[in-house]
Formats: C-alpha cells, sequence, structure tokens
C-alpha cells in the first residue's frame, strides 16, 4: 500500500471557523506523527470576500510542497466551497452540511457542483452541535468529527488538540467543543458505516524533540527573538504583518520594542539609525514597501551598516496581488536601488531555513556591515509544516561586529581598506572613535571624496566584502546521486521544494536526475553551481515569476541553452508541472 | 421562460437510456440524472461473480463520467430524491437542494422486497442488488461457513454459484409460493430443487420463520415452523418491489409502482416513469404490468424519454424477452397479480 | 572698522579658554561665506561645551542638503543621510542607545518638502531627540529653486514668473504637531542658545531663521 499523501481542504466564510478547524487537522495530524504542510489562503478577490480556505497536505514522509488536487474537502459554507470544486480530486470525500436551514438552489449547491465520483458525506453539522452542546457554533468541530470517523483518524488525536486549545476558555468551552466533535464521530460513524473510506495508517512516531506547527512568518519571528532581537520598525503589509505582530506580543517582555513606523522608508531608516547606534533592528516588508525602501538600503551599503529586511514576496509589479504568491522580487532585493550597492541576499526555501537564515542574518550584517535582505514569499509566509522546535546555536547568535582596537584611538579610520574589505566599527558611545559616516563616496576616514581613485578604490573595498561574505552563507546543496545527468533542476525559494518532489518522483521512475538548491542569492556559489551545470545535460530552472530572475542571474554560469519554466500564477509551484517539463527534456535528450 | 430542464431520477439501465435519448433528440434541452447510489451504472448480473472473485470490480461498471460530460447531461450520484411537488414542478434532495423541472422521467428502479413478516428482522439478513450490498456479503463471507439463502429468486441461484466457488455451505430455504419474479409452479420449483440438490445444497421447504436471535457477529440462530439453525449469514430473496416510497407525499398516482399510460406518462403533464418502478398500462387486458430485465429497461427508457419530447410512441407491450439464468428459462414480463 | 589689536586678541583668548571650538572638526564647514549657518553652528557648538556633553556621546544625523553636511564638521558621532530621512534614522539611533544625545539638523527642504511627513510622527512618537530646522526658505545646495518656505511670488530659475504656493509655518506645524518644546531663532543671534530645549523631555523642534548669502 502506497503511503499516506492526503490533501484536506476547509472552506468556509470567515466566522464558520474555517482557519480555526485547518489549524486543528494540522495540530492533530502533527501530534499523531504525520507530516503536515498547511497553507490557508484568503483571495482578495471582492467576489470571494470573506472566503477562507485551508490546505493541509499530510504524509507519512516529509511533504516538500502543495499539491495540485485536494483529496478532502470539508465545506462549512457551500456557496463558497463551490469555488473549491475544480481541485478536487477523482474520488474525493465531501463533507457539508446537509441540513441548512432553508432549501438551497442548484446554483448554490456544492452538491451540484461536485463530479459525480466524489463520495459526499452529508452531516447536519449544525443539528448535531446544537444537540450535543445546546449551541451550533462548535459545527465546525462537528464536522471534523464527520471526516475523522470517515477517513480514518483516531479521534483522541483531535480530542486532544482540543483539549489543548479551549481548556484555558473554561471547562463549559471545553466540554461544548468535545461534545461538538464526538456528535459528528459518533453521526458519521453509524451512518456511513458502510463507505468509511480510510486514508490514514498511523506513521511511526517521529525520534526526538518535540514537533511544532510553525509558520514561515513565526519561525521568522522566533528566528529573531532567538538572535536578540532589540528594535523592530515596520509598516503594515501583506505578507509580512504577521511577523509586527508576533514581535509586538513577544518583544516587550524581552526588552525591545517594536515601532509602527509611518512608512516603509521611515521604517528601514529607523532600522539604519539603530544598526549604526549597535543595537539589533530589522524590519519586515513586502515588495512595494520594499521598493520604497531602496534608497536606504543602499545607504547602508554604502556607509556600512548593518541592517536585516525581511522582504515576504507576493505577485507584483505595484500592488499586484497582495495575498498570492510570486518570486520577483529578487532583481530587486539584489540589484534594486542608485548605483552598484552590492549586498547580502538570502532566501530561505522552508519553515526551518525561515529561522535559521533569519537567525544568521543578524550576525552577517554585523560582521560585513551591511543590509542583509531575506527573501521570502508568500507561500513560504503562510504555510505551516511541522518540524521540530527549532532552536538557534550560541555561535549563530554571537555577535559579528569587529571593533577597532585601542590603538586605533585618535587616528580612527572607519573604512580602513583592508584585505577583506571588513573595516573595524565603532559606535555611537565609544571614545576616542568619532567618525561621520555618509552616503557620499568617501575616503577611509569617511571624509565625502568624489576623486576618481578614492571611488575606484573604495567601490572596490565594499564589492569584496560582499564577495567575501560567501564564505559564511549556505552553500548550494546537490539532490542527486552525482555524476552526470540529464536533467539538473535548480531553484530558490518555495519553489525548491516542488521541484525537489518532482525530482524525488522522476529519480524514482528510473530518470538521471538531479536538483540544485541555492539559498545564498547573493552573493552566490558561481563555482559550485557551475560545476553542477556542467554535468548536466540540460539545466531546468522552475520559477514563479514570468522572466526568470534567477535564471537571469545566473545562467551566465552555463551558457544560453538553460531551460526556464515560469508561472505567473499566484499560486504555488504545482510538483507535477516541473516533473513534466523533466520528463520532456529526458525524452527529448534520449 | 427559463431553459427546458429534464431531470431524471435513476442512474439504471432505464434512466440512463432516457438521459441519453433526450440528448440524442434535443442538442438544447438541460439534463440531470440524480442517482441515489454512490455507485456508476453497473451490471447487477456480475455482482455474484464479484462476490465470487472471477469478477473484477471494475469491470462491473458500464458508467463512466466522460460520455456524460461528451453529452452534456449532468450526473449526480449519492443523492437522494426525498420528496417532488408537481405543483411548483420542483423536487427536493436530501440535502434540502431544490431543483426545477420543466420535465420529468421517474426511473428510480425497485429494491429488494422484505415481505412483512420479516421486516423486523431486516438487519439480520443480508440481500443483494447493489455493489454496495456486494461489499456486505464479501466482508461478511470473510468470516463465515455457512449461508442460509431464504426465499428464491434468480439473483439468489447465482448467488449460490458464487458461493459454491467459495467453498460456503448452502442451506436453502425455498419460502412461498413464488419464484420470483414468475409464479412459483410446482414444476419450476422441481427443477430449482433439483439443480440446487445436484450441486450438494440443502434443500428445505420451509413455510415460515418463526425467530431470529444474533448469537455472535457472525452467527444469526434462525427457527422455523420445522427447525432451528445457527448460520453465518441470512440472505434474503423475496424479489424486488419499485422504489416510490419518496413519492407517496407528492399526489402522483401510485400503486405498487409509479402508474403510467401505455406512453409511460404518469397522472402529471410531463412526468414519465419507466423501468422497475413502472406500473405499465396494457389497453388489451385493461391492467397494469411491470417488467424487469435489462432489455426492457432500457426500451422503456427510450420510449419515455421519446414520448417527453412529443413523441407519442406506445410501449411495446408484447415484447417478451426470455431470460436465461443458471440455465433456466424465465419470461421477463409478467403481470402484476404476484 | 578696525578692531584694535588688543581688543582681538582679548577675543581669541577668550574663544580659545571657551573651548567652543573644539567641538568644531579639522574640516572646514564648505557653506558660503556670509551664511546663517555658521551662526547656527557656533551656538550649537557653545551649548554642546556649556553642558558638558562628551563628544563621543553626541550624534548628529541629517539629510540631505547644505545643512546635511553639517555632521562632517562636529567631532561628534555623525551619520549623513539622505534626503529627507534624518528624523526616522535619528529615531533608530536614539532608541538603540537612549544615553545619546541626539540631535537632528535640516534644512526646509529636507524637513518640510521631501521629508515633511516625518515631523508629525517623530513628534506624536516624542522620541527624544533634538531637530534643528535651518530655515532658509531656499534651495541652496542645487542653487535656489524655491523651498516650502519660500515667500509667494519669489522668482528663481526654476520659478521664473515668480512661485504661486503659499509657505509653510514650520514653527506653527510643530506646535500642532505636539513637539514638547518649540522655539524660533535668529541665526544672526548666536547667543540665542539653545541649551533649554536640549533639557526638556521629548521631540523638542527648533527652528533657527536664517538667510542664505545670495550669489
Amino acid at each position: 500500500m502506497p503511503g499516506v499523501d492526503v490533501t484536506v481542504e476547509v472552506c468556509g466564510m470567515a466566522g464558520d471557523g474555517t482557519i480555526a478547524a485547518g489549524g486543528l487537522i494540522n495540530e492533530a495530524m502533527s501530534a499523531g506523527g504525520f507530516s503536515v504542510l498547511g497553507f490557508d489562503s484568503y483571495p482578495a478577490e471582492i467576489r470571494g470576500f470573506g472566503r477562507c480556505v485551508t490546505r493541509s497536505r499530510i504524509g507519512d514522509e516529509e511533504i516538500l510542497a502543495m499539491e495540485d488536487e485536494t483529496h478532502v474537502l470539508i465545506s462549512l459554507n457551500d456557496q463558497q466551497s463551490i469555488s473549491r470544486v475544480p481541485v478536487l480530486a477523482k474520488d474525493s470525500a465531501l463533507f457539508f452540511d446537509n441540513n441548512p436551514p432553508t432549501y438551497v438552489t442548484e446554483e448554490k449547491s456544492l452538491a451540484a457542483e461536485v463530479d459525480p465520483e466524489t463520495m459526499l458525506f452529508g452531516m447536519p453539522f449544525s443539528d448535531l452541535a446544537v444537540e450535543a452542546a445546546g449551541t451550533d457554533r462548535g459545527r465546525n468541530l462537528t464536522a471534523l468529527g464527520g471526516f475523522a470517523a470517515v477517513c480514518g483518524v483516531p479521534p483522541d488525536f483531535f480530542r486532544r488538540v482540543i483539549t489543548k486549545k479551549f481548556k484555558p476558555k473554561g471547562e463549559k468551552v471545553l466540554d461544548a467543543n468535545l461534545k461538538s466533535f464526538d456528535a459528528g464521530y459518533d453521526y458519521a460513524k453509524e451512518h456511513f458505516a458502510a463507505r468509511l473510506k480510510t486514508m490514514f495508517v498511523e506513521p511511526e512516531r517521529f525520534e526526538g524533540r518535540e514537533r511544532v506547527m510553525l509558520s514561515g512568518n513565526l519561525a521568522i519571528g522566533k528566528g529573531a527573538l532567538d538572535a536578540g532581537l532589540k528594535l523592530y520598525f515596520g509598516y503594515p503589509i501583506t505578507p509580512a504583518t504577521p511577523i509586527m505582530e508576533y514581535l509586538a506580543k513577544m518583544l516587550p517582555e524581552r526588552g525591545g520594542a517594536v515601532i509602527q513606523m509611518e512608512d516603509e522608508i521611515s521604517s528601514i531608516g529607523a532600522v539604519l539609525g539603530a544598526g549604526f547606534a549597535g543595537a539589533r533592528s530589522m524590519t519586515a516588508t513586502s515588495g512595494p514597501g520594499f521598493a520604497l525602501m531602496t534608497e536606504l538600503i543602499t545607504h547602508g551599503v554604502m556607509a556600512e551598516i548593518p541592517a536585516v529586511i525581511l522582504n515576504a514576496q507576493r505577485g507584483g509589479p505595484s500592488t499586484g496581488l497582495p495575498t498570492k504568491t510570486e518570486q520577483s522580487d529578487l532583481q530587486a532585493a539584489v540589484f534594486g536601488g542608485p548605483g552598484d550597492s552590492g549586498r547580502i541576499v538570502i532566501a530561505p526555501t522552508n519553515v526551518a531555513e525561515c529561522y535559521a537564515f533569519t537567525v544568521k542574518s543578524f550576525q552577517l550584517a554585523e560582521k560585513y556591515q551591511t543590509p542583509v535582505v531575506v527573501l521570502t514569499d508568500f507561500f513560504l509566509d503562510n504555510r505551516v509544516e511541522n518540524l521540530p522546535m527549532p532552536e538557534a546555536a550560541e555561535d549563530d547568535i554571537a555577535g559579528g561586529n569587529i571593533f577597532p582596537d585601542d590603538s586605533a584611538k585618535g587616528s580612527y579610520r572607519r573604512y580602513l581598506d583592508t584585505e577583506t574589505g571588513i573595516s573595524p566599527r565603532s559606535v555611537p558611545g565609544m571614545e576616542g572613535f568619532t567618525f561621520s559616516a555618509t552616503g557620499l563616496e568617501h575616503t577611509e576616514r569617511g571624509t565625502p571624496d568624489y576623486s576618481p581613485d578614492n571611488h575606484m578604490k573604495m567601490s572596490d573595498k565594499r564589492h569584496r566584502k560582499i564577495q567575501g561574505a560567501l564564505a559564511d552563507l549556505p552553500e548550494p546543496r546537490e539532490f542527486s546521486p552525482g555524476g552526470k545527468l540529464d536533467v539538473g533542476v535548480v531553484g530558490w525559494g518555495s519553489t525548491f521544494g516542488s521541484i525537489l518532489e518532482a525530482v524525488n518522483t522522476a529519480q524514482s521512475r528510473g530518470l538521471k536526475v538531479g536538483a540544485l538548491k541555492i539559498t545564498a542569492i547573493f552573493p552566490y556559489h558561481g563555482d559550485v553551481i557551475g560545476e553542477f551545470m556542467s554535468r548536466c545535460s540540460r539545466i531546468l530552472i522552475p520559477e514563479l515569476n514570468h522572466s526568470g530572475q534567477l535564471a537571469n542571474l545566473i545562467s551566465h554560469l552555463r551558457g544560453n541553452d538553460v531551460v526556464r519554466l515560469n508561472l505567473a500564477t499566484g499560486m504555488p509551484f504545482p510538483p507535477s508541472a516541473i516533473l513534466s517539463r523533466i520528463e520532456e527534456l529526458v525524452k527529448a535528450g534520449a | 421562460m427559463a431553459q427546458e430542464h429534464c431531470v431524471i431520477i435513476g442512474n439504471g439501465p432505464a434512466a440512463n437510456a432516457a438521459a441519453f435519448t433526450l440528448r440524442e433528440n434535443d442538442s438544447d434541452v438541460r439534463i440531470t440524472v440524480i442517482g441515489e447510489e454512490c455507485d456508476h451504472q453497473y451490471r447487477p448480473d456480475l455482482l455474484p461473480d464479484y462476490i465470487a472473485g472471477t469478477v473484477a470490480e471494475e469491470d462491473l461498471f458500464i458508467g463512466r463520467s466522460e460520455p456524460y460530460k461528451q453529452c452534456d447531461i449532468k450526473l449526480r450520484l449519492g443523492q437522494r430524491v426525498v420528496n417532488v411537488d408537481f405543483q411548483s414542478r420542483e423536487l427536493v434532495l436530501e440535502h434540502n437542494e431544490m431543483i426545477r423541472f420543466t420535465g420529468l422521467i421517474i426511473a428510480c428502479g425497485a429494491k429488494p422486497r422484505i415481505p412483512e413478516p420479516l421486516e423486523v428482522f431486516e438487519d439480520l439478513m443480508l440481500t443483494l442488488k447493489t455493489p454496495a450490498d456486494a461489499r456486505d456479503w464479501i466482508d461478511r463471507l470473510a468470516h463465515v461457513d455457512d449461508v442460509l439463502i431464504v426465499g428464491g429468486d434468480l439473483t439468489s441461484l447465482s448467488l449460490t454459484r458464487a458461493l459454491l466457488h467459495l467453498g460456503k455451505r448452502v442451506t436453502f430455504l425455498i419460502n412461498g409460493g413464488s419464484f420470483w419474479p414468475v409464479p412459483f409452479s410446482s414444476e419450476l420449483r422441481d427443477e430449482v430443487a433439483r439443480r440446487l440438490i445436484e450441486r450438494g445444497i440443502e434443500v428445505t421447504e420451509c413455510s415460515k420463520i418463526r425467530r431470529m436471535v444474533k448469537v455472535s457477529d457472525h452467527a444469526v440462530e434462525v427457527r422455523t415452523d420445522c427447525r432451528t439453525m445457527t448460520v453465518g449469514i441470512l440472505g434474503a430473496f423475496f424479489g424486488l418491489v419499485p422504489n416510490v416510497k419518496f413519492l407517496a407525499r407528492s399526489g402522483l398516482d401510485i400503486e405498487r409502482g409509479v402508474l403510467v399510460d401505455e406512453y409511460l406518462k404518469t397522472s402529471v403533464d410531463n412526468v414519465y416513469a419507466a423501468g422497475d418502478c413502472a406500473q405499465v398500462y396494457h389497453p388489451g387486458i385493461h391492467d397494469y404490468w411491470v417488467s424487469i430485465g435489462y432489455a426492457n429497461a432500457v426500451e422503456l427508457g427510450k420510449t419515455a424519454a421519446l414520448n417527453l419530447l412529443g413523441d407519442m410512441v406506445p410501449v411495446n407491450v408484447e415484447r417478451e424477452s426470455i431470460l436465461k439464468i443458471d440455465g433456466i428459462n424465465v419470461n421477463t414480463s409478467w403481470w402484476t397479480e404476484f | 572698522m578696525k578692531t584694535p589689536g588688543r581688543d582681538l586678541a582679548k577675543k581669541v583668548a577668550d574663544i580659545k579658554s571657551a573651548k567652543t571650538f573644539d567641538v568644531r572638526s579639522s574640516a572646514l564647514p564648505t557653506w558660503c561665506p556670509g551664511c546663517g549657518y555658521f551662526g547656527i553652528h557656533q551656538g550649537l557648538n557653545a551649548c554642546i561645551r556649556e553642558l558638558g556633553l562628551p563628544l563621543h556621546q553626541v550624534m548628529t544625523v541629517s539629510g540631505i542638503g547644505c545643512a546635511g553636511r553639517y555632521p562632517f564638521f562636529t567631532k561628534t558621532y555623525g551619520l549623513h543621510t539622505v534626503h529627507g530621512r534624518a528624523l526616522p534614522v535619528a529615531t533608530g539611533v536614539k532608541m538603540a542607545n537612549p544615553d545619546l544625545t541626539v540631535y537632528v539638523v535640516g534644512g526646509d527642504g529636507d524637513g518640510l518638502a521631501i521629508g515633511g511627513g516625518h515631523l508629525p510622527h517623530v513628534a506624536r512618537r516624542d522620541v527624544n531627540v533634538n531637530y534643528l530646522l535651518f530655515d532658509n526658505s531656499i534651495y541652496g545646495l542645487t542653487k535656489g529653486q524655491p523651498s516650502p518656505s519660500s515667500p509667494v511670488g519669489m522668482k528663481s530659475k526654476a520659478s521664473p514668473f515668480g512661485t504661486s504656493d503659499k509657505p509653510l509655518n514650520a514653527t506653527l506645524l510643530a506646535l500642532t504637531y505636539g513637539a514638547s518644546f518649540v522655539a524660533r531663532l535668529f541665526a544672526g543671534d548666536p547667543r540665542a542658545s539653545p541649551e533649554p530645549s536640549l533639557k526638556a523631555p521629548g521631540i523638542r523642534a527648533l527652528r533657527s531663521s536664517t538667510s542664505t548669502p545670495r550669489a
């Protein structure tokens, strides 16, 4: 029997408890030992206003990407759920309320839309909840009860997480919720006894640390906290806002502060000011805000000030698709702003890396005295994965700044041209090392100087410094049997999970293919990437953007035959699309 | 006025023949087929072989989604009609959905009949009409060695063959005066009994079951007026009855099935019935008859569809089709007096 | 009028003993001769000296414009930022290290035009920094375009027929935004010390009227 790999959706209107139900599924299945990847979506279109959809892919092996198809749909609002019908797999199971208070017409009926193969599990969610608990507020849990009974989830998985979630709200609330769940479970066990559709076989328990459900955004927030963040300056923008909200709650008790600024320009300005004064500070934004920040980011490059900027990418250009995912800010992150303003850009590919890279970014910013851009995307920020609670190593948290020693007192040259390009940096309050930093080109002492030789020398110093950071950046990771490959797939960001899933499948079908994960976007490991590319007959770079921005950056390492696979759909990259392209390329090369 | 919408209740041979005939003759009409069972249209005659393991599950099914999509016929499965309002021309599904129709063909078939005295024991007996029933048999047969068949009809003979194939011990309790769907003449009864005994089946002629007691999950004690036995499964085979209970409150003319004239028209305009659920008027004898059998059902379905579209095609009541089951010839057109 | 030699010597000795010039860096201000900014510079330096602030505990933040160059002319820590953004940067500095005395210098273009959106927010956030707005009613560094505080009708290369926009009143704006201390000084009077301002808590906006020598 093939392993468990099921995608479950809950769809409803705001107020139906949709997100709560989806969250409970994630928690329950995670606690039950499954691997879970969850991704909620809230379409911004007016037509879909108020619609909430949670998707959870549940498996007994590590889940790398979202699947195209949904196997179980739990509808808390049939009219909203009609929009989900196109993604339903054949033989999917549909749980819906079959006793709405009024008759529904065909146009508004979910049962009218689904394929005939869809397995319908109509249950009177509201009636059962009211009967069991005296209120229909728990009808979402009644629906979960039905799902558990039919699909073979041990009810205790849910009872435990329901208890955890509702116990703080008092015994009464907890009791009502447990009863609502049980009512759905018992009803389904009795009424659907002949049609149970067991989908979940309990996997072996994961060894080691307890696994927690964590979103990319929360992992970033936790990473920043663990790294000793002092100040967060930001301006609300989807999809980065949850980071600010998380830190606003957590940072004060650690002696830090979150300040909501008047715009993104002032946010990065304050981050640079705080960085200049020696405090770990950061901001998080998305494309439009990042665009506003670019002038000051290059000021940080020029004046050599540490700063951490998280760009949670969404669909663009301009306001674009605020609630959709895209990877189209790579070029802005690497090149955005006036002049040759090289900076460090890193991009995590999963939630664990969101945490680790955020932690590391503060140290990198201090050591290389430069803004560090962490590039995530809507899908990565909002999806939840279950993983062992991430922890940071002391080495990764340690301060990165190199301070001047006392011998430099009186003759301190803030921008001393060293071999590494890193100049010892003082911070305000240190006696004997005062200096003025500037966005003008300047001498080693920081004095403005536009002379030809000086600009050449100082430009070279700054770029040498950034290239030198490569030693501290994560190397590309290859997923292949090694040696010559028919197709090598190179990718970054959240798309890499889809790439890896496609490549794993292709390998299991006997194809000689491999994947290369790039997380250091700038500077990048040209030698490692070039070596991988030279071993592959074809190179495929799938990206969620229209122009192939990573391909634009690195394909010179290969030549002009890099195959691009660009999707600008606003949706996570479907692994199946990558797989079929891989197979085409292998076939064409054979 | 909105687009014409023909709804067909049922997903058997009559219903599907009606749906595709409608489409062949009218490319514009909206067509919806509503089947109560979750499965696509299947071949009931293969169910015993499926139980025996000689036919794969996927081979049971005739229907697939694609032809419906190609013909723009909306197929809904696993959805039950619970009421029809002929006044407002709306029908109501179990999940409180209301569907408007301009034309309706009732072809909801028949379901296994449990004689009244045995109704209280319904949960202790298995029937065999649908793939879901067959799956039940398969599940239960995994745990038991002996099966008692009560009543008797064509299906029970095929099932008996399947049970023997599986090495089960079968007892046959020939009950009552009929061997559905035909009157149980003494010649037929002797013929059936002889064939059963030849195969090592114990045949008992007992007229009445007095009691049934569930002894365990896999054993039922059955007491008849002449003996008591303990069996693993009890199969009830008393023929079929039209599945029209949901129409009782609708005001439609119903006797056992939906009463229709020789054009298959019911007592309501633009509402027709076909297949196992219809009782068709025979102008020659001034009485109603019902039919079973795949070919008959298809024929009736087609006729109902054509007449709904405005043709006036009478049913061919002279049609006689001989069904051969297990070497016994059975005439599938019969009168309703049994 | 000639200054008698004895008086001059006494004046030099006084200035040296006041150590006012110790706050100045070795770099010569790039402002035009006769610019009112010299007066502000002198007054602010005297004030830092009088308060006895250690220079490494003082931070000068500036934007772009003639006033933006200010940090290069002092021995404090300095940050010459980009156009209009000195106030947010100073916010970050002060929050990161509240022990620092932070002052922000900028012109009327920097503070009222491109950076005009930041003043109300620094004021309502009550960040403990001093803001010196050098209001000369003109863009000096780019050579004479009208600024938000230029009078109606001012003719320049960029407004050959006279500007028609009404001037902003920085003092009233600062009062309206709720700055904790607002004062208006004249650059021609360096003795009008900004000292009281440095002692008041919260954001302090000082508008210093000045003039730019006409070329």
